[in-house]
């Protein structure tokens, strides 16, 4: 099958993320997607444009977040694009193992990550030319 | 998103409909943080209306357990559907946010 690609972009906003990832959904559904890890999806997407949203452009002025889907059976691609400060989410650490009786080990961030490397086989981040681009390969599940 | 709050003995149960993301996290931090300081530490959090989670209203909920184990309490999830259970078996920290299929069972849980 060739590879199909949707490029979707708005400001990076929390409320546009959050049609962000409705639009999202709907390419999923249209893509045959279960629902199950459309749902995750979203959840990925929500993730990685939040931060964005957040973090991009601190102290510069407001730029865009861009979704680029792309399918090749039987893998996804999902990458967000920003042009703001780069940040490498994918080089992060994994988080410690909580304790659950000591609430100071308990994080208070970066729980978005463990998500998104959850739901992909690869997460990849580069910065070139000006853009930041988080991509994660996703295979498909069967319908 | 909504909360609603109801007193079941001494157990508060605040009852979540909608989305708790990035938006609504500081909300239902405020809510939920105001029952604590009123000392209702024993605390439930009826998630079946709940449609979508992120990791920042994971934080909430983390945050929230912690301020009802530091006033001796406690805060327990019930009725969390498959996404939102997911997303909380992803995070990792089901062993820390206790969870219950029911309403019923996470007061009776406190008994």
């Amino acid at each position: 099958m060739p590879r199909e690609s949707i490029l979707l972009e708005t400001q990076a906003t929390l409320p546009l993320v959050r049609v962000l990832a409705g639009a999202l959904r709907g390419v999923l559904d249209e893509w045959g997607v279960p629902e199950s890890q459309r749902s995750l999806l979203e959840l990925a997407l929500v993730e990685a444009a939040t931060n964005v949203a957040r973090h991009a452009y601190v102290e510069r002025e407001l730029g865009n977040v861009a979704l680029i889907l792309g399918r090749e059976a039987p893998y996804l691609y999902l990458a967000v694009r920003d042009s703001g400060h780069p940040f490498d989410p994918s080089a992060l650490p994994d988080l410690e193992e909580p304790d659950p009786e000591d609430p100071s080990t308990w994080p208070e961030g970066g729980m978005g990550i463990p998500i998104m490397r959850s739901v992909s086989e690869k997460l990849e981040y580069t910065s070139e030319n000006g853009f930041n681009t988080l991509t994660l390969t996703v295979r498909m599940e069967e319908t | 998103m909504e909360i609603e709050v109801q007193q079941e003995g001494d157990v508060a149960v605040a009852a979540f409909r909608g989305s708790l993301d990035r938006l609504t996290a500081n909300e239902a931090l405020q809510a939920l943080t105001q029952q604590v300081l009123a000392g209702h530490a024993k605390l439930v959090a009826d998630l079946s209306g709940l449609d979508y989670i992120s990791s920042s209203g994971l934080r909430t909920l983390l945050s929230v357990m912690k301020d009802c184990r530091a006033k001796g309490g406690d805060f327990r999830l019930a009725g969390a559907s498959p996404d939102v259970g997911k997303v909380l078996e992803l995070s990792g920290f089901t062993g820390i946010l206790k969870t219950f299929p029911t309403r019923d069972a996470a007061v009776q849980s406190f008994a």
